[in-house]
């Protein structure tokens, strides 16, 4: 659908500059985006890391959008694990204990010199529905690849194998980022 | 959704079967004060789930009732029929003050004697239903992620309300407050009044206060089958002089010449006596020490003594 409007607005600009081709001189640069286009993909600020940015399809406020958003999340829990930075699973999460939890077990760690090896974690299903206040929040599974941590000396510090988790989350929609945040995770 | 049941034999299932089985019965978790005590710092989500905690005891229940007409609900381990929810309560400090745990509780929840009820705010989690030709019925309009065995807890925990809770039947550790309750009740020293010179003192020298009746005192007790530790201890002292002033201490005192609360007195008879306030932590069947939120006196035998006005008197040394 963005990209439908994202075509029809260059179709619109191509048509401004073509009605201003007669007798004035064209601006040199371009009109800067118009507020009123706030939504469209053109027009968010990026979120994340820039190499694993927030994709446009997990800035819906809709149940699609949250189930990207939690895929999403999860991609960002991954890659702070492998970098030992917990920054931008920071920014997703919000007055959330159980990403609280994760987030401080990782600096701990990080500030130890530890290093994570494996982890991975990645979304399996979800059953997400909207409530009245305009969050999400439902059931979804993840699996995460068995996790070694490692000291500063290569030795094994901790041993978790792969598994399967049942878990709860509650979304909540932040409109001035058009973006979701974590608000709940409950592991059942 | 495609569904592999054999696919959800995973360690998850397995903790929620048995958390679902334990659900008739009410559970006690002590979680570990802080990250430090995490005996091994696993970083995956189950180990951080299994290890988070902030102190707290979370009283869970098999069904809470809707509220009767005082406005109290019911909790209980016996389960419906087919139950929809598991249920946990927990009390509202220990949700906006879970570390620090200095919030005095609100609210006025109805005194029945024999019954222990308290506010607290109560939150449900979805159970899975029965399967119906393969389908999963849905609760509050959410059905499990995949399909999951009855009774297995899915989703989200969701605040049902905060009100009057009946917890009796869920017989849950003492609290704070009963445990408080119950140290109010018991025989504490009576910090006995010393001074000296013993006898009679002396207008210009001035009368030590101590006490030397034990300032720490360890009960055992038992609340509602629960052996509930207290340990006192004399937390401060007030010396009522006799002569219209207070000397507050955290000290006991002690005899010449480590003297530390002395008083200055004019001739006259005095009746002094000691106010000793008592703080105490307590641990229920061994576990985690806490404090007992409020502390409780008890006076001791007062000291009688007079003060002499003395005069110096020239003899001689040859009479």
């Amino acid at each position: 659908m963005r990209l439908v409007q994202v075509a029809a607005a260059a179709a619109v600009g191509i048509a401004v500059l073509a009605g201003c081709s007669g007798g004035e001189t064209a601006n040199e640069t371009l009109p800067s985006t118009s507020s009123s286009a706030a939504g469209t993909a053109a027009s968010l600020p990026p979120l994340g890391p820039p190499d694993l940015p927030m994709p446009d399809e997990a800035r819906e406020q809709t149940p699609a959008g949250a189930e990207a958003f939690l895929r999403y999340y999860m991609a960002v829990y991954t890659k702070a694990q492998v970098e030992m930075d917990s920054t931008y699973l920071r920014q997703f999460s919000q007055e959330c204990s159980f990403c609280d939890a994760l987030i401080q077990r990782l600096d701990e760690n990080a500030a130890s010199r530890h290093t994570y090896d494996g982890g991975a974690v990645t979304l399996r299903a979800t059953s997400l529905t909207p409530d009245a206040d305009g969050a999400i929040e439902g059931a979804f599974t993840i699996d995460q690849a068995a996790l070694t941590i490692h000291d500063e000396a290569g030795a094994t510090v901790s041993e978790d194998p792969q598994a399967t988790y049942s878990c709860g989350a509650v979304l909540t929609w932040r409109p001035t980022e058009a973006a979701w945040a974590m608000t709940q995770w409950d592991v059942n | 959704m495609a569904t592999n049941r054999s696919s959800l034999g995973y360690d998850a299932m397995g903790r929620q079967l048995a958390r679902a089985a334990a659900v008739a019965t009410s559970v006690v978790i002590f979680f570990l004060a802080s990250s430090t005590a995490w005996a091994v710092p696993g970083g995956s989500i189950g180990a951080v789930h299994s290890e988070l905690g902030h102190g707290n005891v979370t009283l869970e229940a098999a069904d809470v009732s809707s509220a009767d007409d005082r406005g109290v609900r019911r909790a209980s381990n016996a389960p419906a029929a087919v139950p929809m929810y598991r249920w946990r309560l927990q009390t509202p400090c220990q949700i906006s003050d879970p570390a620090t745990g200095g919030c005095v509780s609100g609210g006025v929840c109805p005194a029945v004697p024999g019954r222990l009820i308290g506010l607290y705010v109560v939150q449900r989690q979805r159970l899975a239903q029965p399967l119906i030709d393969g389908v999963q019925a849905p609760v509050d309009g959410g059905a499990p992620a995949e399909l999951l065995p009855t009774g297995t807890p899915y989703g989200n925990w969701v605040n049902d309300a905060q009100s009057c809770v009946d917890v009796t039947d869920l017989n849950p550790p003492p609290s704070p407050d009963e445990v408080f309750r119950y140290f109010q009740t018991l025989p504490l020293p009576q910090l006995t009044t010393r001074q000296q010179p013993p006898g009679e003192a002396l207008v210009g020298l001035p009368v030590i206060f101590f006490t030397d009746s034990p300032t720490t005192q360890l009960f055992t007790v038992d609340i509602r089958g629960f052996t509930v530790d207290i340990a006192a201890t004399a937390s401060t002292y007030s010396w009522d002089t006799g002569d219209s002033a207070v000397l507050t201490t955290t000290d006991p005192g002690a005899p010449y010449p480590n003297a530390t609360i002395t008083h200055d007195y004019s001739s006259g008879t005095y009746t002094a006596s000691l106010t000793t306030t008592w703080s105490a932590t307590y641990s229920v069947d061994g576990g985690v020490q806490a404090d007992v939120p409020g502390t409780t006196t008890t006076q001791g035998a007062p000291a009688t003594f007079t003060v002499l006005q003395a005069r110096t008197v020239l003899t001689n040394p040859y009479d």
